[in-house]
């Protein structure tokens, strides 16, 4: 497990992390959203060891990052920000350079380059890859180790559709081997595909962590009840000491209801007279949720 | 992670680089340029008795070396190397492979060494072909000597050493400020102290790029202290300040 806790950092005094605190389980793919400057970026930094936190530690299978550094990097694959390589060498060189840091068999680079779909363009400098067949080499210079844990900073930038659903098959198929993904994205449909657990990051904050499920849940969902108007007013009394209701455009509406306690609410409702002609369970995408919790 | 695999990593990315390229040839030009200057300069000289013309020929390559295109040949040197990694972005991967960072400083001093020192070996050996090649063209000062081996390979490890110094500040300079302009800025302020410097008395012992030339110098005129063991701890001292910087610096 990846655990993040109370992680600050501050730039010249400017806070740019406020004691984030993470729980990334084995085996999960785990999505940290947030708007631009969020500090998402700076918080891969700091798990990778690029950055020092101002005070708050990182440690991956109970390993502290800072007292084992060398020993917590051999388990950890990361793409932080833009994939980076000598543009003057061949995609492979690059992998064979990484390789030969890490004693790692030539045997792992074609395997590496195979699994990425790269083996055509292998020979070919990195200075002629599209953005996108650099992603695809950059996971393939993560994916050399056999890592523990995957670091990736908005993988998706620059995939063509196809290259997306790759992308998420490669990361299904590596979750299913026991790896455990950490990843920042800024699409959330991807996301949503995608990931088991989920973060939001807001001005250096985590507002949310989680399951998706869970964040399904917190996202408050909204129950709207349509009663005859004249029985508004009967109808908001009868619910008011269980729950919160509102009422909008003559519509009964209550926050944080799941289907069964629809259920309840509608069998109260008839159970008392009165005539409920619609209920709904308005569920907001996972795009009104992260713009709700990090507005 | 073994340090010589850092070692043949970087010797691995600069194969197929400019850098190799410019490390032999800058050198070798230099010095074809000065056979023919020799060749005219030598003639005019054949008449004076006791000329050591071999101490001459390669003195004055490698002081014009060391005084004119070194500071600012080592500035570009040791600035494309680190370009190469801060242009790319690279030094993020270097730093978040499981290596210590001393190392990866460390493996970038040897690799910057050896490149001038590969260029060293390229200047002495083209200044000894070109003696060989002066003497067969009739100048009886350079064809009725040995060629003095030892004499100038101990004047070219010397030499060498010498810019261990110059080295470890460039280095520092550029892992601290990517700009190409800033390294390569530092090397032309270095050569032009070192212009005033290397003549001075004393005032050559403060500045690392004249330890080169000084180094060249009879031993009588170098009285002291000697310039090539300055420079090894000036760049021992310069080392030891960039990986206690490289240490504490965050990598944005």
């Amino acid at each position: 497990m990846l655990v993040v806790d109370a992680v600050s950092k501050a730039y010249r005094g400017e806070p740019v992390l406020n004691g984030v605190g993470l729980q990334v389980p084995r085996g999960s793919i785990y999505a940290l959203v947030g708007p631009n400057g969020a500090g998402k970026t700076t918080l891969l930094r700091i798990i990778t060891g690029l950055v020092r936190p101002s005070c708050g530690s990182v440690s991956y299978a109970g390993q502290d990052l800072s007292r084992h550094r060398i020993e917590v990097l051999r388990k950890v694959g990361s793409l932080i920000e833009n994939p980076a390589f000598y543009p003057h060498l061949s995609g492979v060189d690059n992998l064979r350079y990484i390789a030969g840091l890490l004693n790692i068999h030539a045997h792992a680079v074609s395997a590496a380059l195979a699994a990425v779909g790269l083996v055509q363009a292998a020979q070919r400098k990195v200075g002629e890859y599209s953005l996108g067949m650099k992603q695809r080499l950059g996971l393939a210079m993560c994916l050399l180790r056999e890592p523990e844990f995957l670091i990736l900073d908005e993988p998706t930038n620059g995939l063509d559709p196809a290259g997306i659903k790759d992308l998420r098959n490669i990361l299904m198929q590596l979750r299913a081997r026991g790896m455990t993904v950490f990843m920042t994205s800024h699409l959330l449909q991807e996301v949503e595909a995608l990931a088991t657990h989920m973060a939001v990051m807001r001005s250096g904050k985590i507002v949310f962590s989680g399951t998706s499920a869970q964040l399904q849940l917190a996202s408050l969902s909204r129950l709207d009840i349509d009663v005859a108007s004249e029985q508004v007013d009967t109808a908001r009394g009868l619910l008011t000491p269980a729950y919160e209701v509102g009422v909008q455009a003559g519509r009964l509406c209550i926050h944080g209801v799941d289907a069964e306690k629809a259920a309840d609410i509608n069998t109260l409702l008839v159970g008392a007279g009165l005539r409920v002609s619609g209920m709904r369970i308005h569920r907001p995408t996972l795009e009104d949720l992260f713009f709700s919790l990090a507005a | 992670m073994r340090f010589h695999r850092l070692l043949c990593g970087e010797f691995f990315k600069i194969r197929n680089a400019l850098v190799l390229w410019v490390v032999a040839l800058i050198p070798a030009l230099m010095a074809v340029l000065s056979i023919f200057n020799e060749y005219r300069v030598g003639a005019r000289r054949a008449a004076a008795d006791g000329a050591d013309y071999w101490a001459l020929f390669a003195q004055s390559n490698f002081i014009f070396w060391g005084q004119a295109l070194l500071p600012v040949f080592a500035a570009m040197i040791v600035t494309l190397l680190l370009y190469l990694e801060h242009h790319n972005q690279m030094m993020k991967v270097l730093l978040t492979l499981p290596v210590r960072r001393w190392k990866v400083y460390a493996a970038k001093y040897v690799t910057a060494s050896a490149l001038l020192g590969l260029s060293t070996i390229v200047l002495l050996v083209v200044t000894i072909g070109g003696g060989c090649v002066l003497g067969g063209l009739g100048l009886s000062g350079f064809a009725a000597t040995e060629v003095p081996w030892v004499l100038l390979c101990k004047a070219a490890t010397v030499f060498w050493l010498a810019t261990q110094g110059l080295i470890a500040i460039q280095l520092l300079a550029a892992w601290r400020w990517p700009s190409l302009v800033v390294g390569i800025g530092l090397g032309l302020c270095g050569m032009i102290l070192s212009l005033f410097a290397a003549s001075s008395a004393s005032w050559w012992r403060v500045v690392p790029w004249a330890y080169p030339v000084r180094s060249l110098r009879l031993p009588e005129k170098t009285v002291g202290i000697d310039p090539a063991l300055l420079s090894v701890a000036a760049a021992a001292l310069m080392v030891a300040v960039g990986l206690r910087w490289m240490y504490r610096r965050d990598v944005n």
